[in-house]
């Protein structure tokens, strides 16, 4: 039926469309992500259920070999080219998910998710469902369900050091460990406009409260019948974590790993701070240049040497090693979360180090 | 002179009870505290009181003689350690603490320390109770380093800090600068190195916090009980004290372990200097009530935009959080200006005061005042609407307010830290006292 001449009129319009969706994939940071429960153990031996963040590295969330989950979840990269994230997320646990990225506009949000209170039976999506006013907002953006895969793309992702959390009943599900950072540096080696580094480090702040999640996986936690922990007001975390361990876990000692610092090198750290309370990291025996917030960069850096990390924030520094290495600086919760369920010591404390050049 | 004044607080003492016990004196508008480069500490046990009228178990830094190896007593916070820039500082530390006390140390953020003797620790070298193994080398350990930078800083235990900056274990730094800045004038102050900040009078705010249960978990020597995770302060203090103990004098005797005060007073258009100072494990809201001041540097360094472009990144705001393990250097001022009338009570020919507000020259009080015996008035209403002046009032009113001064309330803005275990005032209540420019300060 067709004419030689609009078959061939497709295929040129088919190779377009090829070519923008391929042209498209080049721009964007393309990311496979599970959700599934897991058990964490503490640094004094006890397991606390959590909920995680893993990623499928061969991106088709079939296979099993890679799926282990983490709280914080893996570090994810959006290079300086890439304008958009896309994240692809398989909903392993028993209720809806989300996801939200603190500062960055979910593009294709088709939240609000609005149910009905309290049987959360019945789910609107967008505006409040007209008439009713006892539904209440679940999620801010829309959910992925069990067993489901949902996906979320972010255009325009601004360059920096950012938060993406769980955007589901964020009291139960951050609690849980539904966190993670994600970054995207102005250029290679630049985290923004003239602030470039040598080495880089992700410091996490977190806590946990492992009788919420003890009831949070029971199912007896919020408005459920046979409720044993009916809201996190009464929240008091046991576990002061940096990066999911606390004092003396291998990671804090040191935090940079094999990113050691040489004498006049400069260290990124991005700060983020993915629990409730907030914290002050501080750094002994040296002085750090603050460049950002919350991916913001400051006009001039601030020179501290420690800063308030509120939740939910993100701050970015720059660490010079003034000292011929090797020397160990501590980097500790000023506020003195210093210990596991009371044991110390231990909680938020880890060291910064620099090397040798045949140590590194 | 000293005897009849003490003789007089002691009626008081008698007769009315703690409160007015610190009026009356006359607070000093500098810092006191311990100067030089070389300071011998010794970690030691004591008690404070509260306003409440309790009393706890403390550890604190005392002063070492290193000549006789006599100590004072312990003190809450510990000494405020005033040194110069550029100039060595030496600290050395012993410990006095029963040894089921554990190790001590200081750490001393912002600074390149080195540290000798006693015995490696998590954050620096810590050194282990007397009595543990006297006279083998490990009773002391000695910090030095060479403060490059002028400003407010904070020292706290580096051992166990949960537990021994609840103590007690921690104090004020203060580093002077080496020579007056560029463009200064060598008979004013300087915090740094900078003509911008200038000040006249300079006072402390080093805030901190108390659970009681933690202190007599030590007393009762229940280790095992102490958890920080149930932290729940109900005592707050400025300084060491809480009010209204914190008006009283410097270094009174019925407060022997908690030497200094916050009683701050200026006059118009002088630059009050705080050195704020978190140095327990929460954030207080302090609010200077009378006018904005500018943070002009944080964890002392100038908030600047660039090498000798002084505090030009400095912000103004009226309330400020205490940072724990941080410092911040605020300028305050007042002079009155368009408050409404002439504080002096001038007349229109008469000369103006230093800093006076021109405008308001001459102008009436805008209130009818009503009838002397009709409403009742404060403690620290002099009687008169006027800088300096004094009224008559009805008996048993008024009376804290002996120079006819403005008081401006400074205090946390969580209100609930306004007490003292419970106890309403307390807590962290301070006043600034605008003086009249003849009333002499220190």
């Amino acid at each position: 039926m067709f004419s030689q001449k609009m078959i061939r009129f497709q295929g040129f319009f088919l190779f377009l469309c090829l070519l923008s969706i391929m042209g498209g994939k080049a721009f964007a940071a393309e990311y496979w992500v599970w959700v599934d429960a897991a058990d964490m153990t503490m640094a004094d031996g006890r397991k606390v259920p959590v909920w995680g963040f893993g990623l499928d590295r061969d991106n088709d969330f079939l296979t099993t070999d890679d799926h282990a989950v983490s709280v914080p979840g893996p570090t994810l990269r959006v290079g300086p080219g890439d304008n958009s994230l896309i994240i692809h997320l398989k909903n392993n646990l028993r209720e809806p998910v989300s996801l939200n990225i603190l500062g960055q506009r979910l593009t294709n949000n088709r939240g609000p998710v609005w149910t009905n209170f309290p049987d959360d039976t019945k789910t609107w999506s967008g505006s409040r469902p007209v008439g009713n006013y006892t539904a209440r907002v679940r999620s801010f953006t829309h959910e992925t369900l069990p067993g489901e895969v949902g996906e979320y793309r972010w255009e325009s992702f601004r360059s920096g050091t950012f938060l993406l959390q769980s955007g589901t009943n964020p009291a139960k599900q951050v609690e849980m460990g539904m966190y993670l950072p994600i970054v995207k540096d102005t250029s290679e080696g630049s985290a923004y406009a003239d602030v470039s580094y040598d080495a880089e480090v992700v410091v996490i702040f977190h806590e946990i409260d492992p009788a919420i999640h003890q009831a949070i996986a029971a199912g007896t936690y919020g408005a459920v019948p046979g409720a044993t922990i009916t809201s996190s007001v009464n929240r008091e975390p046991k576990y002061f974590l940096m990066n999911g361990v606390s004092y003396p876990s291998d990671g804090l000692l040191p935090i940079n790993g094999k990113m050691s610092l040489l004498q006049g090198e400069r260290l990124l750290i991005r700060f983020l701070n993915a629990g409730l309370e907030t914290h002050v990291p501080q750094i002994l025996g040296l002085y750090m240049s603050l460049w950002a917030e919350d991916g913001n960069r400051y006009r001039y850096a601030k020179e501290a040497y420690g800063f308030e990390l509120s939740a939910g924030k993100t701050v970015d520094s720059i660490l010079v090693s003034p000292m011929n290495p090797p020397w160990e600086y501590p980097l500790y919760d000023a506020r003195l979360n210093l210990n596991n369920a009371g044991a110390s010591p231990g909680g938020m404390l880890s060291y910064v180090k620099s090397s040798l050049p045949d140590h590194r | 002179m000293d005897r009849i004044g003490k003789e007089i607080n002691m009626w008081v003492v008698v007769l009315m009870g703690a409160v007015p016990l610190f009026f009356g004196t006359s607070a000093q508008g500098a810092i006191v505290g311990e100067t030089g480069s070389t300071f011998h500490l010794m970690a030691k046990r004591d008690v404070i009181v509260t306003s409440d009228g309790d009393s706890f178990i403390m550890w604190g830094y005392a002063i070492r003689d290193a000549v006789t190896g006599k100590t004072g007593r312990a003190q809450y916070p510990g000494p405020t350690l005033i040194v110069t820039e550029d100039v060595p500082v030496t600290i050395t530390l012993r410990n006095d603490l029963a040894p089921e006390s554990g190790y001590v140390s200081i750490v001393f953020p912002g600074q390149e320390v080195t540290a000798t003797g006693g015995l490696p620790g998590l954050l620096t070298r810590e050194v282990q109770s007397a009595e543990i193994l006297p006279g083998q080398g490990y009773e002391q350990v000695a910090y030095t380093f060479t403060p490059r930078e002028p400003g407010t800083y904070i020292y706290r235990s580096g051992t166990r800090a949960d537990l021994q900056v609840e103590m007690g274990l921690f104090g004020a730094l203060i580093v002077r600068p080496a020579a007056t800045p560029p463009g200064g004038d060598p008979a004013k102050k300087y915090a740094y190195n900078h003509v911008d900040s200038q000040y006249d009078q300079e006072y402390l705010y080093m805030m901190s916090e108390m659970d009681p249960r933690i202190h007599r978990q030590v007393e009762e020597k229940r280790w095992g009980s102490i958890d920080f995770t149930t932290y729940f302060p109900t005592n707050w203090f400025i300084n060491g004290r809480n009010y209204p103990d914190l008006l009283a004098e410097n270094n009174v005797p019925w407060l022997p372990t908690q030497p200094y005060n916050c009683q701050p007073r200026m006059h118009p258009g002088e630059k009050v200097l705080i050195r704020f100072i978190g140095a327990g494990r929460d954030i207080h809201p302090m609010h200077f009530h009378g006018n904005d001041f500018e943070t002009i540097a944080v964890d002392g360094r100038l908030l600047s935009s660039g090498p000798g472009a002084g505090p030009d990144l400095a912000w103004r705001a009226t309330t400020i959080k205490s940072m724990p393990g941080q410092t911040a250097d605020l300028i305050w001022g007042w002079t009155g200006k368009e408050l409404g009338w002439d504080i002096y009570g001038h007349s229109p020919d008469d000369p103006l005061e230093p800093y006076e507000y021109a405008p308001n020259h001459g102008k009436p009080f805008p209130v009818v005042l009503p009838p002397r015996d009709a409403v009742t008035y404060g403690a620290f209403y002099s009687g008169s609407p006027f800088l300096g002046g004094e009224g008559e009032l009805p008996p048993g009113h008024g009376g804290l307010n002996a120079n006819g001064g403005y008081f401006y309330m400074w205090h946390s803005h969580t209100e609930k830290e306004l007490t003292s275990n419970d106890i309403w005032p307390g807590g962290l209540i301070s006043f600034m006292i605008v003086e009249h420019p003849d009333v002499p300060i220190d």
